[in-house]
């Protein structure tokens, strides 16, 4: 019997170790990237590397202080400039960052005395340096990368990661990809219903409707360098109410013009809408086909 | 048999069922992590908590921000309209940008056969993507080829995150390959 109680406590803590595959472990997390720009780069041009968190907001425990290091590789960093892009200085122990030869890293070291970094940093660090010029073909250049964040609760995090960045000759460098732009506004598409007035005299009730205050429209404008078209068109999500905007079709939309549709509506509602119900969505379809 | 034979038969049949139970218990585990599918995501009708991941900030991007209509949203867009997806890598690589003067976040879905194959994380004013990932198990629905499809690019408010009553398609053409 007692050997059947010691490999059953046994089995149950396997079985309490394997059977959640969604445990939380207690320890908060950060998210973060990196951003590369431009990607590729240009053998003999500058690349910035951005570093910032992406998920720091009041629902996580607040930063008391962060390290990132930047390992250096072919000397590249050596002249690397660098900026701290965290805003709150407030009760701020330190907050630099440059490059370390001893060490052969670019390092962001910020630590606060008293309270945490405000939500509102989540931009880091700015790293500026060349593609040295030495470098003749295609290829990765990878740079070591760990980040140290204390938070408030107490946890200590270590990430490590890799920053690859790609780069090539500059003509082999692909081209810019053929852009569209475009703007898009639109109003607040409020509509109210109405019965109407009663007339005595015709027993009828006069004036019934939808009307918007002048909120339902939808305006396209052509800010590229080539004609593109726009076609506005209304989905319904009743059965008992239907719109259509009074641009009908596929209109032409010409370099630097622009083109507004107004949403009508009609239809009586089988039921009382409450406020701010959303009753259908407007789709603007841009660069199809112009109809005959 | 002996009363010690019984009582070792028996602890024998309880050990042999707490082992099956445990190995039941692993392999559920296993597949619960790594095997099952995942169900598609649809379009949220509150922006993604999180940004996406693949997205850079737009390079020399310091334009003043439009003129926001009351209670409606104005946005800028600037895009490619040619798309091309790795299967191997499962990812596509486009070109999608929102830049700095809009006033709504963006979720960029990519479309084929009225099946979103790809889904963005939020993509804020001011960034720009250029890789996505493919949702789970979309490659399986496409072989190399071209294929006609859609962006739709969803609109959000950026401080309460509701989903706008206004949204923009754009047709594309993916090339799909190995």
């Amino acid at each position: 019997m007692k050997r059947i109680m010691k490999l059953t406590g046994y089995l149950l803590m396997i079985l309490l170790l394997t059977m959640n595959p969604l445990m939380v472990f207690a320890q908060e997390t950060y998210g973060y990237v990196v951003d590369k720009s431009p990607s590729p780069v240009a053998i003999g041009s500058e690349v910035t590397l951005t570093f910032r968190l992406t998920d720091y907001t009041e629902k996580k425990s607040g930063i008391r202080g962060f390290q990132i290091d930047l390992t250096d590789v072919d000397d590249v960093l050596h002249e690397a400039k660098c900026t701290s892009l965290v805003k709150d200085k407030e009760n701020v122990l330190t907050d630099t960052v440059k490059y370390q030869p001893s060490r052969d890293i670019v390092r962001h070291a910020y630590v606060k005395m008293s309270g945490t970094m405000s939500y509102a940093d989540s931009n880091l660090s700015e790293v500026k340096f060349t593609i040295p010029k030495t470098y003749t073909k295609a290829g990765t250049l990878t740079l070591p990368l760990k980040i140290l964040i204390q938070n408030a609760a107490g946890d200590k995090l270590t990430y490590t990661d890799k920053i690859e960045i790609n780069y090539a000759p500059e003509g082999e460098i692909p081209p810019e990809p053929d852009v569209t732009n475009v703007e898009v506004s639109w109003g607040e598409m409020e509509f109210e219903y109405t019965d109407g007035i009663w007339n005595a005299r015709t027993y009828t009730y006069e004036g019934a409707g939808w009307t918007d205050n002048g909120t339902g429209y939808v305006t396209v404008k052509n800010t590229g360098a080539k004609m593109t078209t726009a076609t506005f068109t209304y989905t319904s999500e009743r059965t008992d109410i239907i719109g259509s905007f009074d641009v009908v079709g596929t209109a032409e939309l010409t370099v630097g013009n622009e083109l507004t549709a107004r949403l009508s509506l009609s239809g009586k509602p089988e039921r009382n809408l409450e406020e701010n119900t959303v009753i259908g969505r407007a789709t603007v379809t841009i660069g199809g086909t112009k109809s005959e | 048999m002996s009363k010690n034979q019984e009582r070792t038969a028996k602890e024998k049949g309880i050990i042999y069922a707490l082992l099956l139970i445990t190995i039941i218990a692993v392999c559920v585990t296993v597949w619960a992590i790594f095997f099952r599918e995942k169900e598609t995501v649809l379009a949220p009708d509150y922006a993604p908590q999180e940004e996406e991941e693949n997205s850079e900030a737009i390079p020399d991007d310091d334009t003043e921000k439009m003129e926001q209509p009351e209670g409606g949203g104005s946005v800028s867009l600037s895009y490619s309209k040619e798309v091309t997806v790795d299967l191997g890598d499962r990812t596509a690589k486009l070109y999608f940008a929102n830049p700095g003067k809009s006033n709504q976040d963006i979720v960029l879905q990519l479309v084929i056969r009225e099946e979103v194959i790809v889904q963005s994380g939020t993509i804020k004013p001011g960034k720009q993507v250029m890789n996505l990932n493919l949702l789970d198990h979309k490659e399986k629905m496409l072989e190399p080829g071209v294929y006609e499809g859609k962006f739709a690019v969803l609109y959000y408010h950026p401080e309460t995150r509701e989903k706008a009553v206004v949204n923009t398609e754009i047709p594309v053409t993916i090339t799909v390959s190995e």
